[in-house]
């Protein structure tokens, strides 16, 4: 698929340049980035095989990538407008970063339209609209993540929450190049990959970090690391290994499986999870914060006060009933109601 | 000394059929077992009696089946022998709580007399009845989480779902201990009920 | 006269949009106006402290060490405690691995497309069709080594990985030191990585800029401004932190003077925020938004150093340290950033010699109930400051200025421009329908809107927004 290009001049000026194989279909991509720290694009380079080189000649045609496209400001536009109207159907929508929905989605812009900003929100909904696929890149764009953390000001949503159809849910903060890679490689050659509850591709995400981890046994055997730089187990210390769904144990981080947080002496902050990163924070505990109206404190708090209450609740029963004389009353009734108890007792004696 | 013994055991009046008592003591102790396996899960210290994770976690896990089934067969022996009324709290027992409460708060030492659970003993009983379903279906999320993931999914990930399963077990720990607490103090006739069926 | 807005301005950490004003082929007037609200401080309000290291690095992609270095020293400083010897080294192999990074992928991934053409292939077309000074051999030499970067810019990221455990977003930086024993074996993949970086840098990226250099050798008179420059110091010496390898300092109108926090404000005059009637210290700021207010035409705050418009980034730091001191314009920007990479590169080498296998690396503290602390460091794109203040042990107020606030803040309470906007000011527009001398001017400031990340408190009437500088 050669590209329309108003270069005539650059393809007699360079004559070796990368083109794409003759006869060869590679599916258009959109890659738009809404509210987002980029994070997910700076991963996806750190593939190695493929690289981004072949990633471009080889395996697909990057229609539209706001972080590293030439084209700008109108320009960098239209080929959202050109691609929608050429390819419906056709093309795989990639989404990284979370929508903003207040003001009509005014809160992020992506550009403009006729003089009017193009909002995230609007473009997500047309791109989506008309997308063979579309694949939400990230914890943000698959569930909201940070940027939609409390008190969420900008009323960012998930790709998902803005879009009727389907989204394919590939979630990291930042996203693994593997999964996106593996992702986009399933999409084009065999289709649509088992999906999870959340719509996250089994594959990658089918299993928790914790019946993965090379420390599991650590963990049994209940040796625990007391501060992060411990090579233990990080569970005391907030591992969210347990309750995340991740193959970072197995894959580990960019391409070459160095490292990941537990191999690094850290916990696992549970980035590719839905309730990321409210529903897991504090990160170095190990249960999240308890928000009760104004109220916010840990569940361990909880815990103890209620235990208190408990325990001065009876004691002060307790007392109340020795001075009462409800308690020696009660044992001296004994199990029969009528002192067979004490009878009993004197017999023996 | 023989029929002491007996009058002892035997008591006169039957107070709970068989199947109350096996139940009872088919549920309590996994209730029991739970809690201290899940707080030992919870924050793994000597103090709760394990020494290690995998002991924990699996006192936890048969303890878990254990309670579930003696759960259902509760339930099941609740709605076919009628019982569940006397555990139920109904109108009766809120117009005479404040009765109950001036005894319990010792402001009067008249005992007040009821049919068979006082109006504290079926709020617990029913709040545990309300709070082990919780601790079933959030654990379950925890426990098969691949293929059970609507508990997860409902209460907005794993990690709330753990809370939600922590914070129902402070609740029933609390409650438990109130329970145990006031079996022990309030009449050994019943006390022993529980164990021979008759007061 | 015209008005141009570029917007989306691409190949800038995350999109962003200029307004300029053009008379006579010549920008008159240029207005960055962004939504600098960074929400990011109400979100941290009411949690932990030990998470913000993490939690920041996630407000951008391409600098999350330095978010993490900036909150890590806010917090060390608010709870008393310093790292050991070897988390202080690991921090700065960390912090300077993000650095690479960053400078690599600015340089090749975002700068270079305004100066070479990309192969004939999406997603380097469509683009500008003039303006490119480069032919034959020479720009299909950049454009392999625009490829070569995409490898080794992979490297920095598992540098980052060896001691982090991922990138970006990594997990080794926190208050109280790193986390990964130093051990030979990561010691010895950790150098030899470098060492290709290193090689990459000095042998092609360092004289790709002078390439560039002699092709668009204008540029040395574009997007000059007066040397008012601003750093906080970058990477620590030791871990008393007495001195840092880049010191912090500040020129200005060209005279070097001590580094002094205390003479930061934050104007607002035309940014969408009430509350401060005249500037404030930014630990001591207390803003509402207000998107209707009068006149302003900018979610960024504008920070003034003693008074002026304060520049950051490697030819800051450069020419504070006396390294570069040869103008200030586009093209001394993009130099100086090749030449620091290079500086810092070297100075990793020394870190990893330092490092003492086996010696501890994390001091565990316990975080206090009522403190106050800041965390200043040099960061990619110029000063990275952490305000926090800490009540009941949770954060009760956390106030960040990143260095793109600095750079591309709007005009201050007297009406002074911002540095992009005075940079901006004489630039010469060829062609109005292709204003590609803008993009040059704007990225050589390495512009990193994710900084700033479109979050508005709810409540505020949006009428209409622009996209962030
Ligand atoms: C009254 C009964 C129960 C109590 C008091 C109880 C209590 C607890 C507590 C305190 C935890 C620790 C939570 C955490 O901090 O992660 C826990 C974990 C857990 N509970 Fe329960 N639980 C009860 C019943 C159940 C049941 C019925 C199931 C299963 C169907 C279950 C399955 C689990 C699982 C799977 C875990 C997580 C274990 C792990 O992380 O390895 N629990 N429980
Ligand atoms: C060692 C601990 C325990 C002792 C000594 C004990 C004792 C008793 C006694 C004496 C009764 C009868 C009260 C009466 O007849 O008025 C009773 C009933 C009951 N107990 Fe416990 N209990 C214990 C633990 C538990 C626990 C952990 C649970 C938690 C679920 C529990 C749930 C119940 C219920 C639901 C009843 C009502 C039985 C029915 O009517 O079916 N018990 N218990
Ligand atoms: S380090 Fe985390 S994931 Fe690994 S065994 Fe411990 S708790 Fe589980």
């Amino acid at each position: 698929m050669q590209g329309k290009t108003n270069h005539k001049l650059l393809e007699q000026l360079i004559p070796r340049l990368l083109k794409p194989r003759a006869g060869e279909s590679r599916p258009p991509v959109i890659w738009l980035g809404t509210n987002t720290c980029a994070g997910d694009m700076l991963s996806l380079l750190n593939s190695l095989d493929p690289g981004y080189r072949s990633l471009l000649t080889d395996l697909i045609d990057f229609r539209y990538n706001y972080l590293l496209g030439t084209a700008e400001g109108d320009m960098a536009t239209g080929i959202l407008d050109e691609t929608m109207a050429e390819l419906p159907g056709e093309y795989i929508l990639v989404v990284e970063g979370t929508i903003p929905t207040r003001s009509n989605g005014l809160y992020c812009v992506i550009g403009r339209r006729n003089g009017e900003p193009l909002t995230a929100l609007q473009a997500v909904r047309e791109l989506g609209a008309s997308a063979r696929y579309v694949v939400a890149a990230g914890t943000c764009a698959a569930f909201g993540g940070p940027y939609a953390a409390a008190p969420n000001p900008s009323d960012s949503k998930s790709v998902q929450a803005v879009l009727e159809r389907r989204v394919i849910n590939v979630p990291g903060c930042p996203v693994l190049p593997d999964w996106l890679m593996g992702t986009l490689a399933h999409l084009i050659r065999y289709g649509e990959p088992e999906l999870d509850d959340l719509n996250r591709p089994k594959l990658f995400y089918g299993e928790t970090i914790h019946n993965l981890c090379q420390r599991r046994h650590y963990f049994d055997n209940s040796i625990f690391a007391k501060k992060p730089g411990d090579p233990w187990c990080m569970y005391k210390i907030g591992c969210k290994g347990p309750v995340t769904f991740a193959d970072c144990p197995y894959r580990q981080w960019n391409s070459e499986h160095l490292s990941w947080p537990v191999k690094a002496n850290t916990p696992c902050i549970g980035c590719v999870s839905p309730e990321f990163p409210d529903g897991d924070m504090p990160f170095f505990e190990h249960l999240p914060d308890v928000k009760l109206p104004g109220i916010r404190t840990t569940a361990d708090r909880i815990g103890t006060i209620t235990g208190v209450i408990t325990a001065l609740g009876i004691s002060g029963h307790m007392i109340g009933s020795i001075v009462t004389n409800r308690l020696p009353h009660t044992l001296k009734k004994g199990f029969s109601g009528n002192g067979m108890l004490q009878k009993l007792l004197k017999k023996l004696r | 000394m023989k029929s002491l013994l007996s009058l002892l055991i035997k008591g006169k009046k039957l107070r709970h059929p068989w199947p109350t008592r096996l139940l009872h003591w088919s549920y309590a102790p996994a209730v029991l077992a739970g809690i201290l396996s899940g707080f030992y899960i919870t924050r793994p210290s000597r103090v709760h009696g394990f020494t290690n994770m995998d002991s924990a976690r699996k006192t936890h896990f048969i303890a878990q089946y254990v309670l579930i089934s003696s759960y259902l067969a509760r339930v099941y022996y609740a709605y076919s022998a009628k019982n569940y009324r006397e555990i139920i709290p109904d109108l009766k027992d809120i117009v005479r709580m404040p009765e109950f409460l001036k005894y319990q708060l010792f402001l009067t030492s008249k005992k007040p007399k009821f049919p068979k659970y006082n109006p504290g003993q079926k709020i617990v009983y029913t709040s545990f009845a309300l709070l082990i379903p919780v601790q079933i279906v959030t654990g379950l999320g925890l426990y098969v989480t691949k293929r059970f993931q609507k508990p997860a999914t409902l209460a907005g990930g794993l990690n709330p779902l753990r809370k939600l399963h922590y914070l129902a077990s402070v609740s029933i720990s609390a409650l438990a201990a109130g329970h145990i607490y006031f079996a022990l103090t309030d009449s050994l006739k019943k006390l022993k009920s529980i164990f021979t069926g008759y007061k | 006269m015209k008005k141009i807005i570029v917007g989306p301005l691409t190949r800038a950490n995350n999109s962003s949009s200029v307004e300029v004003t053009v008379e006579d082929k010549r920008v008159v007037d240029a207005r960055c106006s962004g939504i600098f609200f960074r929400g990011f401080e109400l979100i941290l309000r009411g949690r932990d402290p030990r998470d913000a290291s993490y939690l920041t690095e996630r407000i951008c992609g391409i600098c999350s060490a330095a978010h993490g270095t900036a909150a890590s020293f806010a917090l060390e400083d608010a709870a008393g405690v310093r790292p050991p010897r070897n988390g202080n080294l690991l921090r700065n192999l960390i912090l300077g691995a993000d650095f690479l990074q960053s400078h690599i992928r600015h340089f090749y991934l975002y700068s270079l497309l305004d100066y070479v053409r990309g192969p004939n292939q999406r997603p380097f077309i469509p683009g500008y069709t003039k303006g490119y000074r480069l032919h034959g051999k020479v720009n299909e030499a950049m454009v392999e080594h625009y490829f070569q970067a995409v490898e080794i810019s992979r490297l920095t990221h598992k540098l980052l990985t060896l001691l982090g455990g991922k990138a970006p977003h990594n997990h080794g930086l926190l208050a109280g030191g790193s986390t990964v024993s130093p051990a030979a074996d990561i010691l010895m993949d950790f150098g030899s990585k470098l060492r290709k970086i290193i090689d990459f840098i000095k042998n092609i990226m360092v004289p790709d800029t002078l390439t560039l250099a002699e092709a668009y050798p204008d540029y040395y008179e574009i997007g000059c401004r007066a040397p008012n420059l601003l750093e906080f110091g970058l990477f620590p010496r030791s871990e008393d932190d007495n001195e840092r390898s880049f010191p912090g300092g500040v020129i200005i109108d060209g005279h070097p003077q001590k580094l002094d926090s205390s003479a930061i404000r934050e104007h607002l005059k035309y940014s969408w925020f009430t509350g401060n009637s005249e500037p404030r210290h930014p630990s001591r700021g207390r803003t509402e938004p207000d998107r209707e207010k009068e006149g302003a035409y900018s979610w960024a705050k504008a920070p003034r150093y003693g008074g002026k418009p304060m520049e950051g980034g490697p030819l800051a730091r450069l020419w504070i340290r006396g390294d570069y001191r040869k103008g200030i314009s586009t093209m001394d920007r993009i130099v100086a950033r090749a030449m620091e990479a290079e500086m810092i590169g070297k100075s990793m080498e020394g870190w990893v010699e330092e490092l003492q296998p086996g010696a501890p690396v994390f001091n565990a503290f316990n975080v206090p109930r009522e403190a106050e602390g800041a965390g200043l460091t040099g960061a990619m794109r110029g000063p990275l400051g952490h305000w926090l203040r800490i009540e009941k042990g949770r954060i009760a107020h956390y106030e960040i200025i990143t260095p793109t606030t600095w750079n591309f803040s709007p005009r201050d309470d007297t009406g002074q421009l911002g540095p992009v906007e005075e940079a901006l000011i004489g630039t010469p527009i060829e062609d109005e329908n292709e204003p590609v001398e803008i993009g040059r001017v704007v990225r050589a400031f390495d512009v990193c809107s994710s900084c700033s990340v479109h979050l508005i408190v709810p409540g505020t009437p949006v009428k209409e927004t622009i996209i962030v500088p």
